[in-house]
């Protein structure tokens, strides 16, 4: 091999490696400065969700469980030594992939709020289910299974109306909230047979 | 300053990355549902284009030209990852809204187009200044497609109601057949536009 050779195959190769190096290191760096600011704002969003969707509690304790593929995390909710509810994060599957949410339990397992805090449900359409008018409809319902009826909802049967053009959407929200009941069902009856 | 000019209506009008380049389709296709999400989009890239831009322009002389594509890559997901980090750590408000639309960037061609094609020819000045101009003209055909799409697709206008309760959207302009056609008549009008212009001017 002559030096030509050399130069034009070792030189290239050179450049691309401190190319690489240095933004390796650069992201390294920003990792390290951002990481724990990031971790702190993430704690802080879910901390705000579950005082939303939960509003009784004063405090919040991480309860262990065996998660599941939509169960993700439950909190137990304290006012005065008493137990206030549950909150439980559930990611059920969307029109557009997991939709993350946070759901609200008093001790009786009734629904006493939900939030949606992620989803890439289409604009215009499933996306509404973030907004109030839809979430509001779950406050107060109980547990056995939600259905999703079309403009004809009627609390007392456990019912919520489905968003329009977004059906996938809203039934995949009301799974996510009946699936939250039924992990906290469990901890409860495993709890009482302790 | 005549390149000024030249700069800004290449980026605007004549080179428009979206409806004559046809650059960053990914992106202009699944973001316009609504004229609030192109505007986000457009914001995003304009910055980053212009940011990428700098960078690719500061290294021209040091990329060799045979790794030139890989090195842009790397540099430009850099640049994204990093941006992405200290908005989300310092600018919480901003990353909620636009943090969405930071990881679709890596991904869109316009960046790497422009990389290839001015900032590694240009001074850093003119590729910043490309980089604003490409990305307003970015931008502003994603608000166009945007703003018929929301309007047609849900009878909105940045959310607000245009029509009455009575008014049937056709919701399939939000979903994604609705993006391809509305890109086409648009095409369709602008080819017809400049075939007429050429017409007259023969």
């Amino acid at each position: 091999m002559n030096k030509e050779n050399i130069k034009t195959i070792a030189h290239p190769a050179f450049v691309l490696f401190i190319i690489v190096f240095v933004s390796v290191a650069l992201l390294v760096f920003f990792d390290g400065i951002t990481k724990e600011k990031i971790e702190l704002i993430n704690a802080k969003n879910s901390e705000a969700a579950r005082i939303e969707v939960l509003p009784d509690a004063k405090g919040f304790e991480k309860v262990d469980f065996e998660e599941t593929d939509i169960v993700k995390e439950i909190y137990e909710g304290h006012s005065d030594n008493d137990v206030a509810g549950y909150c439980v994060s559930v990611s059920p599957k969307g029109y557009g992939g997991e939709i993350s949410m946070t759901v609200g339990l008093d001790k009786d397992l009734n629904v006493t709020g939900i939030k949606i805090t992620n989803s890439s449900e289409t604009a215009g359409l499933g996306k509404n289910a973030e907004k109030e008018e839809f979430t509001n409809q779950f406050k107060g319902l109980k547990k056995g299974g939600i259905n999703v009826v079309k403009g004809t909802a009627n609390k007392e049967n456990n019912e919520i109306d489905a968003l329009s053009g977004a059906t996938i959407t809203s039934k995949a929200v009301s799974n996510g909230v009946d699936e939250a009941i039924k992990a906290v069902e469990k901890i409860i009856k495993e709890g009482a047979a302790k | 300053m005549k390149k000024l000019t030249e700069i800004a209506k290449n980026g605007l009008i004549y080179e428009n990355p979206t409806f004559v380049q046809l650059v960053g389709m990914c992106p202009t296709l699944a973001t316009t549902t609504s004229i609030i999400n192109a505007l986000g989009m457009g914001v995003a890239v304009t910055f980053v284009l212009i940011g990428s831009n700098v960078v690719i322009s500061l290294l021209r002389k040091f990329i060799s030209p045979k790794v030139r594509i890989a090195s842009y890559i790397v540099v430009i997901a850099a640049f994204v990852t990093i941006i992405e980090m200290l908005l989300k750590a310092y600018l919480p408000a901003i990353s909620n809204s636009l943090g969405m639309f930071i990881p679709l960037i890596v991904v869109n061609c316009i960046i790497l187009a422009r990389a290839e094609s001015f900032a590694s020819k240009n001074g850093v000045v003119e590729s910043a200044l490309d980089g604003l101009f490409m990305g307003l003209g970015f931008t502003m055909a994603l608000a166009i497609l945007g703003g018929i799409r929301e309007i047609i697709g849900n009878g909105t206008i940045f959310n607000l109601p245009l029509f009455g309760k009575s008014f049937k959207p056709a919701i399939m302009f939000i979903l994604p057949p609705g993006a391809f056609i509305t890109l086409g008549v648009i095409l369709a009008v602008k080819n017809a536009i400049s075939l007429k212009k050429e017409g007259n001017s023969k």
